[in-house]
C-alpha cells in the first residue's frame, strides 16, 4: 500500500523511460570523484556495454535521480606488466560517463582524522616499496649502490667523531679487558728492556755526532 | 610606409606616459617622462617581408606579446578568484545511497567488518519471488556502495580498508549468487511437475471449459488409494504454487534499464 502510494507520488522524469525489463542485472556503477567538474555534473564508471541511456534510466528506476543530459567516452589504459612476472598485457578499456543532474550534488569531504585507516603505517609501506622499486630497478641497469656514494648515516657519524677525538688525544682508548695477574710481571718486564734499549740506543749517535 | 608606424608607436609611448589617474599635476608628469629618445628601437633595421604583414611573429600560441608596447602594457593582469561554489546538497538526494550515509564519504575499516554471512540457499529457497528479487537490488545497490569506497579510498590514500571492502564485497557476492541458485533451481521443478503434468491423463493442460484437475478415482477405492493420493496432491500443490510465483514475476513490472 505504501509503496503504491509512493509510487504515485513520484514524479515521471521529463525524458522518455526505456521499456525493456531487465530482471536480474549483474552491472557495478562506480561514482567517481572528479573536483573539476561542478556541482551539477556527476561522474561514472560504467561497465563496457552500457549505453548513455542505460546509464540515464537505471539512475532513475534504483536511485531517483534525475538526469538531464549524459557525456560518455571510452578510456584506454595503458600497457602494464602483470605484477611478478615480465607479461606485457592491455588492460581492459574503461567507460566512464558524465551526467548532468537535475538536482547539484556535491561530494562529501575526506576525513581529516586518518587514524582509523591507519595511515601513518600505511605510508611507510608505500615509501618502502617505492625503495624496493629503485633498488630493484637500479640492480636491473647494473648500477650497484656504493657505500661510499650514500649518504653518511648517523652511526658512521658518530663513528669519525670518535676518531676525530682519539686523533686528537681527548679521548683514551681501552678495550675494558682485565689482564691475568701473570702477565704483569711480563709486562714490566718488557718495557724496562724496551726502555734500557732506548737508552743504550739514545747515547750511540750523540757520541757520533761530535 | 615606416611614417604610419611611427605615429602609432608614438601616440603609444604618449599615452602610456600620459597620468594614469586623473589628479596628477604638470610638474609630476615631467618628473615621470620618458626617456629622451623614444625612437631608438624603432630605428633598429628591420627584414623586409615579402608579404607586408604588420602582426609578423605576433602569435597568442607562443606568447609573443604585441610587437609594440602597448598603452596598458604597464598595468599588471588582475588574477581571477579561486571560486568553489559551496552548494547546500539535499538530504534525500539518490546519490548519497552511494555513501555509507548521508555527508559521509567512508566507513572506516571497522565499520566495514560488521557485516552478516550471506544469504545461504536453504534460507531464500523459503523467499517468494518480490523477496528475493528485491533482495537482488539491495546487493547491486551495496556492490555499487563498495565500489564507490574502494575507488575513493585509492583516489585519496586514506590508508588501509582495501581487504575489509573486498571482504564484504564477497560476501554480497555469495548473495547473489545463492539468488540465482534458488530461482534455478525453482525454474527446474516446475520444469518437472510440467512434464509429469503433461502426461498425467487427469490433468488438462489445454485449458477450456471445467477443471484442469479432474480425478478419476474421487470417491471409490478411497481407503486403497489414500496413500499416494495425499502424495500427489501434496505435489500438485507444490507445483501449483511454483508455477504461481513464476507467473507473477513475469506481471511484475520491474525496475528497468533501458
Amino acid at each position: 500500500m505504501a509503496e503504491a502510494v509512493s509510487v504515485a507520488a513520484r514524479q515521471l522524469p521529463k525524458f522518455k523511460l526505456g521499456k525493456k525489463q531487465v530482471f536480474l542485472p549483474n552491472h557495478v556503477i562506480t561514482f567517481l570523484r572528479k573536483d573539476h567538474l561542478p556541482p551539477n555534473e556527476a561522474c561514472f564508471h560504467v561497465p563496457l556495454t552500457f549505453t548513455k541511456f542505460d546509464l540515464r534510466d537505471y539512475l532513475w528506476n534504483l536511485y531517483n535521480v534525475e538526469v538531464t543530459k549524459v557525456r560518455s567516452y571510452v578510456k584506454e589504459l595503458p600497457l602494464t606488466q602483470k605484477p611478478g612476472t615480465r607479461m606485457w598485457y592491455r588492460p581492459r578499456a574503461q567507460k566512464i560517463m558524465t551526467v548532468q543532474l537535475a538536482k547539484p550534488f556535491q561530494w562529501p569531504e575526506v576525513p581529516t582524522n586518518t587514524e582509523a585507516w591507519n595511515k601513518e603505517m600505511f605510508d611507510l609501506r608505500e615509501e618502502k616499496y617505492e625503495e624496493n622499486n629503485k633498488a630493484q630497478t637500479e640492480k636491473q641497469k647494473m648500477q650497484l649502490p656504493m657505500k661510499s656514494r650514500q649518504p653518511l648515516t648517523h652511526e658512521r657519524k658518530e663513528l669519525s667523531k670518535l676518531a676525530k677525538q682519539m686523533m686528537s688525544g681527548d679521548v683514551k682508548w681501552s678495550n675494558d679487558v682485565v689482564l691475568d695477574p701473570k702477565w704483569d710481571n711480563i709486562l714490566e718486564q718488557a718495557t724496562q728492556q724496551k726502555q734500557t734499549k732506548e737508552e743504550s740506543k739514545d747515547p750511540e749517535p750523540q757520541e757520533k755526532k761530535p | 610606409m615606416a611614417t604610419p608606424v611611427a605615429l602609432r608607436s608614438y601616440y603609444g609611448r604618449l599615452a602610456q606616459v600620459k597620468p594614469l589617474s586623473g589628479g596628477l599635476g604638470v610638474g609630476q608628469t615631467a618628473a615621470r617622462a620618458a626617456p629622451f629618445s623614444t625612437t631608438a628601437p624603432l630605428c633598429k633595421r628591420k627584414r623586409s617581408t615579402k608579404d607586408g604583414n604588420k602582426k609578423r611573429g605576433v602569435s597568442t600560441i607562443y606568447r609573443s606579446g604585441p610587437r609594440e608596447p602597448l598603452s596598458m602594457s604597464s598595468i599588471p593582469l588582475p588574477k581571477p578568484r579561486q571560486f568553489e561554489p559551496k552548494i547546500k546538497v539535499d538530504e534525500k538526494h539518490g546519490l548519497w545511497e552511494f555513501f555509507p550515509a548521508p555527508g559521509k564519504l567512508l566507513w572506516t575499516p571497522t565499520e566495514t567488518e560488521e557485516h552478516g554471512r550471506p544469504w545461504t540457499v536453504e534460507e531464500l529457497r523459503k523467499k517468494s519471488w518480490e523477496d528475493l528479487h528485491s533482495l537482488w537490488w539491495v546487493c547491486c545497490k551495496e556492490r555499487n556502495r563498495l565500489a564507490t569506497s574502494v575507488a575513493e579510498l585509492e583516489r585519496s590514500k586514506l590508508g588501509f580498508g582495501n581487504r575489509e571492502l573486498e571482504l564484504r564485497d564477497q560476501a554480497v557476492k555469495k548473495t547473489m549468487k545463492a539468488i540465482r541458485f534458488a530461482l534455478t533451481e525453482r525454474f527446474y521443478t516446475w520444469e518437472d511437475a510440467m512434464d509429469v503434468a503433461r502426461s498425467d491423463p487427469e490433468i488438462n493442460l489445454e485449458g477450456g471449459e471445467g477443471e484442469a484437475y479432474n480425478p478419476e478415482a474421487y470417491e471409490e477405492d478411497v481407503d486403497e488409494v489414500k496413500g499416494w493420493a495425499a502424495e500427489d496432491a501434496a505435489k500438485s500443490a507444490d507445483a501449483s504454487e511454483v508455477d504461481g510465483n513464476i507467473t507473477k514475476s513475469e506481471s511484475r513490472p520491474a525496475p528497468q534499464a533501458s
